[in-house]
């Protein structure tokens, strides 16, 4: 069993100038997380995703309860540069994120801070900005790219720093089909042959499906959690929260409803099909 | 007709090393009542082509044509573009300046001088049209909010307007399933009235696409294809070849149909594939 | 339409001026800022304008995107000629208004003082225009290193300086969003100057709302991106002090010795 990298306590947190009486955004969450897992964070908005993910990057900081990042409390004030390099995060709104004055400069910016030697900085620029397709804007300002040029600037500024933990807040909102692609396989290549820890916040039943594990969040509680086939199967559930599941879980769950006798847990498009084809077969 | 364009060109920062030549002579026309979808990759150009037709921008050459005119960006014609004409940014971040929710969504409605009355009834409806009435938010700052929460709070400051023509900039980027179908269920329902014409930029065509009557493909500037759903899908390969993809019904569909199994390929929504495998399904446990 | 380089704003670019090590830039500036000021004469001042406006030619940027970003340095210019105009007496009596007088000696003095300004703005505009604001920072806190030795927070202040230095772009770029959004909004911003000074005003207090928020949301973002004030970092492109640079400070070192000695 790998080694527990995150780790909440009855992680507890109320934004500031909230009134008491206000729900908190996350309440009571226990929770663990080990190294080179792939985790898919649901919820409906306002569940409280974003503000879990900024937890593991002590951006914000537990009101009640703990975090622990390796260990480390996102408490104490000096692991806090140690936990920013642990775990790096994309925000959900790329223009929060973007510091620099040129693509290039903005790409760069986190392994500057982590006093990268230079030449290495550039290798690694390049092939951010290669994998991403946005060398070709390198030395643009920033804030003249369209949405999902400026979403690809802020990933890959973060794939270049290879943290050892990816916060990634719905990565893939702005991005063209093929972007998506592009990052999805980029993320689960680097969790698969490098053991890279991933927690994605997903509004997308694709996007969760690839993950090891699947959390629900329903107002501020971490409400359920298992492998993406239990839960993105649980129709009824998701639907109570105002999530859903993908095509072909769906399908199924709708055939399945129609009195067809389909096995449970389908969710990609081929299983769907090799179902029918046995089914086809059967009769 | 309701809008078209003649030769529509827009390049930003002109004459320096950043020139971006955004759009490239593009002649499209928008029907009046139609609910149009504007695809194309990253970067093609699809923003900027609504925020001319929504006459934020001012094109840099060719013109655009509405009902008819040729807009000459005029006081009293920019104005009454606007009255009609609402945009909801990509970015809804960008959208909100006021210090509540309460005051953003009632900005245009007070600035059309309507009565309190029915400035109050507006900002509820509107809020209730996109399911983010909690009333613990009124009050709150539109810029602390969840992601998803602040792209309807944009939706509903773009609805109290009552706009006849809707340009949505990626609306459902960070909205929840609900969310997701609630949206298009207003946008097909108002799409309905006579003469209300829906525009949609979307990179995600689970929903939109059993909407949708028109398609507009964007890439590198230029407009690629323009046309009926089954006109456009039915060039599946020149989409991937530009980065783009079919609707996820239809990808599912092909997979089916690649098994060997007889279904047809051209099926927008869930329901009708349910249908289908449905109806196909008594046929094979009839014998 | 809205391309215009406002002042403080950096443009990415290559000129020779770009590639000037930004340490060298602040000690050039430093320099030239004791002789616009020991300039005593329009000869003085004029040459060294020129120099300037030859220094904006090679950076290569449409004149237009200048003249756009240079609109509110017209107003302060105004200000200071009806000051300086009505204010200062001597010398022949050029108009007589009134009551009012402009006299010889407040034309001049006028003339001086706006020479002055605009060889300021000038100045800061090259310096801002060719150089990174994190660049500028590192250069700054370079030379308040040594303070820092003595418990001066150089690099602290160095950072609240590179964010000052963004938050002129900032507001521009703010009110610039801000007009978008309510145009699109329905608000109407066209119209004559009053109208629109009318209409602005409101505008006034999201503006700076919205620029203090966009400031602190840079802090958070650089800080959540590993940035340390005073920790050590490198730079993709690392930062030499080449031979051209030291030529500048050797020329800006000798023009103020020329000023120094001949009086100009
Ligand atoms: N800055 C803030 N101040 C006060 N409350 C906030 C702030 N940011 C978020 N909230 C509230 O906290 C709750 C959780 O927000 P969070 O952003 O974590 O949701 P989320 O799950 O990421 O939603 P989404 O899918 O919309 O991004 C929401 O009810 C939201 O309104
Ligand atoms: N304000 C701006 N200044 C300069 N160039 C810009 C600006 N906005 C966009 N561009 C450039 O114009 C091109 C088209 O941008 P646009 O935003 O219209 O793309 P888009 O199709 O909406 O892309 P996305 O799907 O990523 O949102 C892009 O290459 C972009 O870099
Ligand atoms: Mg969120
Ligand atoms: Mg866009």
């Amino acid at each position: 069993m790998a080694a527990v990298l995150l780790e909440t306590k009855k992680l507890t947190f109320v934004y500031p100038g909230q009134p008491e009486s206000s729900r908190p955004a996350l309440k009571e969450i226990d929770l663990e997380v080990c190294a080179g897992e792939y985790i898919a964070l649901m919820g409906a908005n306002g569940s409280g995703k974003s503000t879990l993910l900024k937890q593991f990057n002590a951006l914000l900081r537990p009101t009640g309860g703990a975090v622990f990042v390796d260990g480390l409390s996102t408490a104490d004030d000096h692991c806090i540069p140690q936990i920013r390099s642990l775990c790096g995060m994309i925000f959900q709104n790329p223009d929060n994120q973007i510091v620099g004055t040129t693509v290039e400069e903005d790409v760069a910016f986190g392994l500057e801070n982590r006093a990268v030697p230079p030449p290495e900085i550039r290798r690694r620029v390049a092939a951010a900005l290669e994998l991403l397709g946005i060398a070709h804007r390198a030395g643009f300002p920033p804030h003249q790219l369209s949405g999902g040029e400026k979403q690809r600037v802020a990933l890959a500024g973060l794939l270049a720093l290879r943290p050892r933990c990816l916060l990634l807040d719905e990565p893939t909102a702005m991005l063209d089909p093929a972007g998506q692609a592009v990052l999805l396989e980029a993320v689960q290549r680097l969790n698969r042959e490098q053991g890279i820890t991933v927690i994605q916040a997903t509004h997308y039943p694709e996007e969760a499906a690839l993950a090891g594990r699947v959390l629900l969040l329903e107002n501020g509680l971490l409400l359920k959690e298992g492998p993406p086939n239990d839960i993105l199967s649980d129709l009824p559930l998701l639907r109570s929260l105002g999530l859903g599941s993908t095509a072909a879980g769906e399908l199924a769950y709708l055939l399945r409803r129609d009195g067809m006798p389909l096995p449970g847990g389908i969710l990609h498009n081929r299983e769907l099909a090799v179902q029918l084809c046995l089914y086809a077969q059967k009769n | 007709m309701l809008i078209c364009t003649k030769k529509l060109s827009y390049t930003y920062m002109p004459g320096t090393s950043f020139k971006v030549e955004a759009l490239r002579e593009i002649d499209l026309s928008i029907d009046r009542g139609s609910f149009t979808v504007l695809l194309g990759p990253s970067g093609s150009g699809k923003s900027t082509l609504l925020q001319l037709l929504g006459g934020l921008l001012r094109p840099t050459e060719g013109a655009i044509f509405i009902d008819g005119r040729r807009l000459q960006y005029r006081r009293r014609e920019l104005r009454e573009l606007r009255r009609r004409v609402g945009l909801v940014f990509q970015e809804p971040e960008r959208q909100f300046f006021c210090e509540t929710l309460y005051d953003e969504i009632a900005f245009a409605p007070r600035n059309f001088a309507l009565p309190p009355g029915t400035v109050k009834e507006r900002v509820e409806q509107a809020l209730q049209q996109v399911g983010l009435d909690d009333p613990a938010l009124l009050q709150r700052s539109p810029f602390q909010l969840s992601a998803g929460q602040q792209r309807l709070a944009a939706i509903a400051a773009v609805l109290a307007m009552q706009p006849r023509l809707l340009l949505l900039d990626e609306p459902t980027a960070g909205l929840d399933q609900a969310g997701q179908r609630k949206l298009f269920a207003l946008l097909q329902q108002l799409n309905r009235r006579p003469g209300f014409t829906v525009v949609v930029v979307t990179h995600r065509l689970d929903r939109v696409a059993s909407l949708a009557d028109y398609y507009l493909v964007l890439d590198r500037g230029g407009l690629l294809m323009e046309g009926s759903p089954g006109e456009i899908f039915s060039r599946a390969e020149e989409l991937h070849r530009c980065g783009l993809s079919l609707p996820p019904v239809m990808l599912l569909m092909h997979e089916l149909i690649a098994a060997g199994l007889p279904f047809s390929p051209v099926l927008y929504s869930i329901e009708e594939a349910r249908r289908e495998i449905n109806a196909w399904r008594k046929k094979v446990a009839r014998p | 339409m809205n391309h215009s380089v406002t002042l403080g704003r950096y443009l990415p670019g290559s000129s020779f001026l770009h590639r000037l090590s930004p340490r060298i830039k602040l000690l050039v500036l430093l320099l030239f800022l004791v002789i616009l000021f020991m300039l005593q004469t329009f000869a003085g001042l004029g040459l060294l304008l020129i120099l300037l406006l030859v220094a904006v030619a090679t950076v290569r940027i449409p004149f237009r995107y200048l003249v756009g970003g240079l609109r509110p340095i017209v107003y302060i210019v105004i200000f200071t000629a009806v000051l300086y105009f009505f204010f200062t007496k001597g010398g022949v009596v050029l108009l007589r208004l009134g009551t009012l007088t402009i006299e010889q000696e407040g034309v001049s003095a006028g003339l001086f003082m706006i020479a002055r300004l605009v060889g300021l703005v000038l100045m800061s505009l090259l310096l801002t225009l060719t150089t990174s604001p994190l660049d500028l920072a590192q250069g700054m806190e370079y030379f308040m290193r040594p303070l820092g030795r003595l418990g001066f927070p150089a690099g602290e202040i160095a950072v609240i300086m590179s964010i000052a230095l963004r938050f002129i772009p900032t507001i521009a770029e703010e009110s610039q969003r801000l007009l978008r959004a309510q145009q699109a909004r329905g608000a109407d911003f066209e119209g004559g100057f009053f109208s629109r000074a009318r209409k602005f005003a409101p505008l006034m207090v999201p503006l700076f709302i919205g620029a203090f928020r966009r400031a602190d949301e840079l802090a958070l973002a650089m800080e959540a991106r590993g940035y340390r004030v005073g920790a050590a970092r490198t730079r993709m492109h690392e930062e030499k002090i080449r031979a051209a640079d030291w030529a500048v400070l050797l020329l800006a070192g000798a023009a103020l010795a020329a000023v120094v000695l001949t009086g100009l």
